[in-house]
């Protein structure tokens, strides 16, 4: 029996296959999965294990490196998708179609699963092989990747929104923006290691909350999930707010299509 | 009904560049409307307006009788456009692209093969379109274009850059696509090809509508003692290159 979706499902589902499409036929973007989650995976934990073998340490760089990469996926995949057909010259027969930017966003979120589950498989496995890491409290560190996907679709948001305001040149707005609140959220060390300016604007962040959450599991820091609540909602509403604002201005501004 | 109404539309870009000038456009149900002008006329700007990709800074737009703006995805759930310059994701076959369009039009997947036979691009189904002579990619684009069955399609120069096999094949296509009921707006340079297809035409410059009608009724306009007999170049050039009046209340 074939199953009937919804219009606004298929239009999702059209995206997470289109995504599936191009990381197939592509060695590259399987690097993405592979290689690039790798480096840092082993570069930060050789690093560690250099110096210490405790393993909370080791742990917070397993828990962090991944819960970095799910902010990471759960940002880029919707911005991957919308680039790839602006670059090609494709973008107006996408947005010629009944589709929502924020089923591009939820699109990505549905690739972001597949590939997380591909690199969190590594980490776990080589994390246990390599550095002996076994994880504690498994309920609370998948609530604490939750909270760290819920971060990235905000990040997916607003780069949406970037996307197609600045069409090509968007992307070097949308790599420096999870960069840069690595650094502020303490991935792999506590903010207090900032001036407190700094640290007052970090716990502004949602994605402080997140690696809190995380950290936490580990005993090495305090999460709070209502913190955590507290900094994502308004974020997250900023962000609609924003992206609606920015693709009612590309449609004025006649963004939304490659003019000759 | 009219499938498309533009009334009083204007557009100016950011940076002052004013693309659409109080543009009037009305195609009946089931006809074929082309749309010609010099480049930079205003073609795609107004085919943009009319498909929603960008809004007017005044007038209105109707498309199958709805606003466009008030009713943005429900007109584009009932019209396609096909543009003679696309370029096309690499690495992916005519099917699976077009499965990808099925998914974003809710168009059932039958639909894929359909469209597939109806192109002659069956045989092709299962290769790169990045890798198809311009001629098949048009054919796929044609394909792309009638996924949703629909109810108005617009060509933006969907002949260009094609040799004469492969644009008469796109003629025969848009001829009959229009044969099944489906309004088609048909932005071309090629002039036999508007007269061949089109039974009236907009000629645009500048922003604006210089002149409407027939083939015929537009050879109308510029016959002269001299010049009994004009071709439809002839009447392009004469229209759209007579100096544009200044409108003081601009």
């Amino acid at each position: 029996m074939r199953i009937e979706l919804a219009a606004p499902c298929r239009r999702i589902y059209a995206h997470a296959y289109h995504i599936t499409l191009s990381l197939k036929r592509d060695a590259f973007r399987l690097l993405d999965v592979t290689l690039w989650p790798l480096v840092l995976f082993l570069s930060m934990g050789l690093f560690c294990q250099s110096f210490t073998k405790d393993p909370k340490v080791i742990g917070v760089v397993v828990l962090g490196a991944l819960g970095w990469r799910i902010i990471y996926h759960f940002q880029m995949e919707a911005v991957q998708l919308y680039m790839d057909n602006y670059w090609m010259g494709m973008i107006e027969h996408v947005m010629i179609s009944p589709v929502k930017w924020w089923e591009f966003v939820l699109g990505g979120a549905i690739s972001a699963v597949g590939k997380i589950l591909v690199i969190a498989l590594t980490f776990l496995v080589l994390g246990r092989v390599l550095f002996g890491f076994t994880a504690h409290g498994v309920g609370a560190t998948f609530l604490a990747f939750l909270a760290c996907a819920a971060c990235g679709l905000v990040l997916a948001v607003f780069s949406m929104g970037v996307a197609f305001l600045k069409r090509g040149d968007a992307f070097a707005f949308i790599f420096a923006f999870p960069d840069v609140i690595a650094v502020l959220s303490g991935v792999f060390y506590p903010i207090t290691v900032f001036p407190r300016p700094v640290q007052a604007f970090a716990q502004l962040l949602p994605t402080t909350h997140a690696f809190n959450l995380l950290k936490g599991t580990l005993g090495t820091a305090t999460g709070s999930f209502p913190a955590f609540l507290l900094t994502l909602v308004p974020w997250l509403l900023a962000g609609i707010l924003f992206t609606q604002w920015a693709l009612a201005k590309a449609r004025r501004e006649g963004k939304l299509v490659k003019m000759k | 009904m009219n499938a498309v109404a533009a009334r009083q539309v204007s557009k100016t870009f950011p940076g002052g560049q004013k693309a659409l000038a109080r543009v009037d456009l009305v195609i009946p149900e089931g006809a074929i409307h082309g749309l010609l002008g010099p480049n930079g006329a205003g073609k795609t700007t107004l085919i943009a307006t009319l498909v929603g990709l960008t809004v007017p800074d005044e007038g209105t737009v109707e498309v199958c009788g709805l606003d466009v703006q008030r009713n943005l995805h429900r007109v584009q759930g009932m019209i396609n456009m096909v543009r003679g310059f696309s370029g096309v994701l690499e690495k992916v076959t005519a099917r699976e692209l077009l499965i990808y369009y099925a998914h974003l039009y809710n168009a059932p997947l039958s639909r894929v093969d359909e469209v597939l036979h109806t192109t002659g691009l069956w045989e092709r189904r299962d290769r790169e379109v990045a890798h198809f002579s311009s001629g098949w990619r048009q054919r796929f684009f044609i394909a792309k274009g009638l996924i949703n069955r629909p109810r108005v399609l617009f060509l933006d120069e969907p002949t260009v850059g094609l040799d004469v096999d492969a644009a008469l094949a796109v003629r025969d296509m848009i001829r009959a696509i229009n044969a099944d009921g489906c309004t088609i707006l048909l932005t071309t340079h090629y002039m036999r090809e508007a007269e061949d297809l089109c039974a009236n035409i907009s000629l645009i410059a500048e922003g604006r509508i210089v002149a409407e009608g027939s083939p015929e009724a537009l050879k109308t306009l510029v016959r002269t003692p001299e010049r009994m007999d004009p071709t439809l170049e002839e009447v392009f050039l004469t229209l759209t290159r007579k100096p544009l009046e200044v409108d003081d209340e601009d």
